[in-house]
């Protein structure tokens, strides 16, 4: 396992995201509710660079019992990564994909060490 | 229709119980009198073939006659079309159980209220001049799309009937919004209350989609139209959440074929990777739908020119989802025979599910 300082973490508010290259791989750094995450650039879906997405927030539905319609609700702002590749959303604070649990985001650790941010490959 | 044939049909399906999904009232003229005299004016009038000419009664489709010999069942024979549905159907071949439905081409009618009031006759009609004389027999109650309301209080007030299983919308005609449209979540309820399953089968010669009717000749917009309308309403309804809003009804799709199931689960399941935020409300992928709470009537059934790549198809699309039917008495029907010669190449288990069993399921029939 091999460690690396990627910036300060206070260079990331809540919702930013930057890709570095570590070792030559490409890998996404995010912040999100407050939380360090790292994941490759790589979307399971056709290979696409999927941190270079942009951070937004997606749709939540509930059926209203009483006119028996779905409301929908503007939900996860600034935590949710839409691949710029087909847009498939991930939820970057799990790395979840919304629509199939049968992929996810590759994830990596991230913590802050002494005001850094240390991602491990 | 050569009774040669049939009677070796008979023979064939002889210990198999068989249930045909969309066995078609022909809307003759005998038909549509009945219809009128159980129609309140001014609407008897515009339906009764003594009162009023074709011309005037419905659109036409326009089509070539007498279709260049292309015969349907009845054309000719003069006889109650239950009696040619005994004579073909049951005892010509080997048809247990025939699910009729009425193509009254309700909503192809710009009156909204001429369409319930013909909706309702054609129903009396249904219960009283065909199902009340045979207890083999099931029926769909004809739906019209437009005024939900008044079409959900007609399910109400014949969907208690015994021999009633389901509704049925000829799918696909100028008058209607897309099947899941929100508008509809009154027809679909009522259905739910009375225990009745949803039936959308495809419109062809009449239908909202222009485009196909500008292609030059018959061969290319039958090639279409049929497979279109039964995958429209399909989108639809999955993509406005029907089958979450209503856990308890299974869908029907009638005469569009399904060869093109592996391509729509496929593309669906595609799109809903692209778009899941537009319809947040489903809970699994689009193909998953089709494969739970979908059914998909047999007829018209692909011809490949190597008959062994059907069997594939089939095999993609699962035999637990597909309801046999002949649509009877129309020419382009199918034989038992026709859909069976793939069957058998699946356990018998298998085979006798799409002949009977599924259809038991889909419309919850106590035989």
């Amino acid at each position: 396992m091999s460690e690396h300082v990627v910036c300060g973490a206070d260079e990331l508010d809540d919702g930013d995201h930057l890709v570095v290259e570590l070792e030559g791989r490409e890998i996404g750094v995010f912040r999100v509710e407050g939380e360090f995450l790292a994941y490759t650039n790589w979307c399971a879906h056709q290979g696409g660079p999927v941190c270079e997405g942009s951070l937004a927030g997606t749709t939540e539905a509930t059926l209203d019992p009483e006119t028996g319609e779905y409301d929908l609700d503007w939900v996860k702002e600034d935590r949710v990564l839409r691949c710029p590749w087909h847009a498939w959303e991930f939820d970057a604070l799990t790395g979840d994909c919304l629509h199939s649990d049968q992929y996810r985001l590759v994830e990596h650790e991230a913590r802050v060490e002494d005001g850094d941010l240390v991602v491990s490959l | 229709m050569a009774t040669e044939t049939t009677n070796e049909t008979q023979a064939e399906f002889a210990d198999v119980e068989v249930v045909d999904c969309d066995v078609h009232v022909s809307y003759a003229e005998n038909v549509q009198r009945q219809v009128a005299q159980r129609m309140d004016e001014p609407w008897a009038g515009y339906a009764d073939p003594e009162e009023t000419p074709a011309r005037y009664r419905k659109p036409s489709p326009g089509l070539p006659k007498p279709l260049g010999g292309r015969k349907s069942f009845h054309v000719g024979r003069g006889l109650p079309h239950r009696q040619m549905v005994q004579e073909d159907l049951v005892e010509g071949l080997g048809v247990d159980y025939p699910i009729l439905n009425v193509i009254g081409l309700v909503d192809t009618l710009f009156k909204t209220d001429r369409a319930i009031e013909e909706m309702r006759g054609i129903n009396d009609v249904l219960v009283e001049e065909f199902l009340d004389h045979d207890d083999d027999y099931r029926g769909l109650l004809t739906l019209s799309l437009q005024d939900p309301v008044r079409t959900a209080e007609e399910i109400d007030r014949l969907g208690d009937e015994d021999q009633i299983v389901g509704g049925f919308v000829y799918y696909g005609t100028n008058y209607q919004k897309p099947a899941g449209d929100p508008s509809h979540d009154v027809i679909f309820q009522a259905l739910e209350d009375n225990d009745l399953t949803p039936a959308f089968h495809t419109s062809n010669y009449i239908q909202k989609a222009t485009h196909l009717r500008e292609l030059e000749n018959l061969f290319a917009w039958h090639s279409l139209a049929l497979g279109w309308a039964v995958q429209e309403a399909t989108v639809s309804l999955i993509s406005q959440g029907v089958p979450e809003k209503f856990p308890d009804l299974d869908f029907v799709m009638m005469e569009g074929g399904v060869g093109w199931l592996p391509f729509l689960m496929g593309r669906m399941n595609r799109e809903y990777g692209q778009w899941r935020q537009e319809v947040p409300y489903l809970e699994k992928s689009p193909e998953q739908y089709i494969r739970d709470r979908f059914y998909f009537s047999t007829q018209p059934v692909e011809e490949f020119d190597d008959p062994t790549h059907m069997k594939q198809v089939l095999d993609i699309i699962g035999t637990e989802s597909l309801l046999f039917a002949t649509d009877y008495p129309h020419y382009d029907f199918d034989d038992p025979s026709a859909i069976d010669r793939f069957l058998r190449q699946f356990p018998e288990d298998d085979r006798r599910q799409v002949l009977s069993g599924n259809a038991k399921e889909a419309f919850g029939l106590s035989v």
